[in-house]
């Protein structure tokens, strides 16, 4: 009996357990939905919705020309070929990565300037905007890097172009060229360097300061208390 | 948000509501008072208000399994409309990449021709505070405006409460706008 008993009592306790884990996690998602579909301001909200499923859609994409794609001079150029004329849709898919890569750009800084106009990164929102300026930085840098690796002559030059400029700006300019050259000079290595910063450093950083981001705005709210 | 309750609510009722409320964590406060009080205490906002209840939508509250967005409910309506804002999303995409499909060019050499096409659109306005000022300043120039954007919230401490404050505010907005116009016209090439 006693021991019959305390089994029934490990499963209720288990099962207040588990229903209490549920119960938080509802509660995350009912405080999340009613923070980000916040019934004020409407542009700003599906603008952000779009940068996430755009982002989203750049992760995919991505990764799928990752699979026919070789980071290597001698073959980067082919292997664009190859995405394009035999793999089916390959050019589909390189496509709305291109595209959708403008459009994200686009609208983070469509996004930068309501949240300026609204002076919506003063306090206490002040790391939100410094993450969000963070992530401007890394979408500029995720544009430039992906425009080198076809490697065809218009990606190569504007590569180029691109990097002398960085060059000539002060203190993290040279150090910043210099790194993704793989070098003093643009060269061999320069290609592996843009692939792996575009396909590896950047979605990961990105993806975290999305999460700091997101959860910087489910600890303040929008702005003007409308929760 | 707010639940206002109509007066008439019996105890029991009232006290799973305010459970449940609990429960969803979510800044709700439940005001047994009557609704034109409540509605005094919500002043010019009504979307604040979760549901005006009375004892069959206290019951309705009780029972709901969707989170609620100024009474509506996540589902259908906003999910609804994040698919149809996805829908023209694609759309936009599908005709950009019709049109206007990405080219590839002949394979890079070392030496890329002289016909080539200089920098991208987006750093265009960079290319041209470079290039256009003095060497030694553009660089400082472009430098300093990276860090006061990242500062702004730590640089803007204008008190819109006075006068002075809500000139300080319409002067960087100003300055703000013109900025991005300007950067607007460099990546477009109308201005260089």
């Amino acid at each position: 009996m006693s021991r019959s008993g305390n089994a029934a009592s490990r499963l209720a306790q288990a099962r207040g357990a588990f229903l209490g884990t549920r119960s938080r996690f509802r509660a995350f998602l009912s405080h999340a939905a009613s923070t980000l579909v916040s019934p004020h301001y409407r542009g700003a909200r599906w603008i952000t919705a779009l940068i996430l499923i755009l982002f989203v859609t750049q992760l995919l994409t991505g990764t799928l020309l990752s699979l026919y794609y070789h980071p290597d001079p001698a073959s980067a150029h082919e292997s664009t070929h190859f995405i394009i004329d035999n793999v089916p849709t390959g050019w589909l898919v390189r496509s709305i990565h291109a595209w959708s890569a403008d459009l994200l750009l686009i609208l983070v800084v469509a996004h930068l300037l309501l949240v300026f106009l609204r002076r919506a990164y003063a306090r206490p929102r002040e790391y939100q905007w410094v993450v969000g300026v963070l992530l401007l930085v890394f979408t500029i840098a995720f544009r430039f890097t992906g425009r080198l690796l076809p490697w065809d002559e218009a990606g190569h030059a504007a590569t180029l172009a691109g990097l002398n400029l960085l060059e000539e700006v002060p203190i993290l300019g040279d150090a910043a060229a210099q790194w993704l050259m793989g070098g003093d000079a643009f060269g061999a290595k320069s290609l592996g360097r843009f692939y792996t910063t575009h396909a590896l450093i950047l979605p990961w950083l990105v993806v975290f300061l999305v999460a700091v981001h997101v959860y910087l705005l489910l600890r303040h709210g929008l702005k003007g208390g409308d929760r | 948000m707010i639940i206002l309750l109509e007066p008439n609510v019996p105890a029991e009722t009232h006290r799973k509501l305010v459970e449940r409320v609990r429960s969803l964590d979510l800044d709700v406060v439940p005001l047994e008072l009557g609704a034109r009080r409540a509605l005094e205490i919500v002043g010019s906002d009504p979307s604040r208000v979760l549901g005006l209840a009375d004892a069959d939508g206290v019951l309705e509250i009780l029972t709901r399994r969707t989170p609620l967005v100024s009474g509506e409910p996540i589902w259908p309506h906003f999910t609804i409309r994040v698919l149809i804002a996805t829908l023209l999303l694609i759309v936009l995409l599908a005709l950009l990449t019709a049109f206007f499909p990405p080219g590839l060019g002949d394979r890079a050499t070392a030496t890329p021709p002289a016909d080539a096409p200089s920098v991208e659109w987006y750093l265009r306005p960079l290319e041209v505070l470079l290039h256009k000022l003095p060497a030694a300043i553009g660089g400082w120039v472009v430098l300093l405006f990276w860090l006061g954007l990242f500062l702004l919230p730590f640089l803007d401490r204008a008190d819109t409460s006075t006068a002075r404050g809500q000139l300080q505010l319409l002067i960087l907005r100003v300055v703000g706008l013109a900025t991005l116009a300007a950067g607007i016209l460099f990546a477009l090439g109308v201005l260089s």
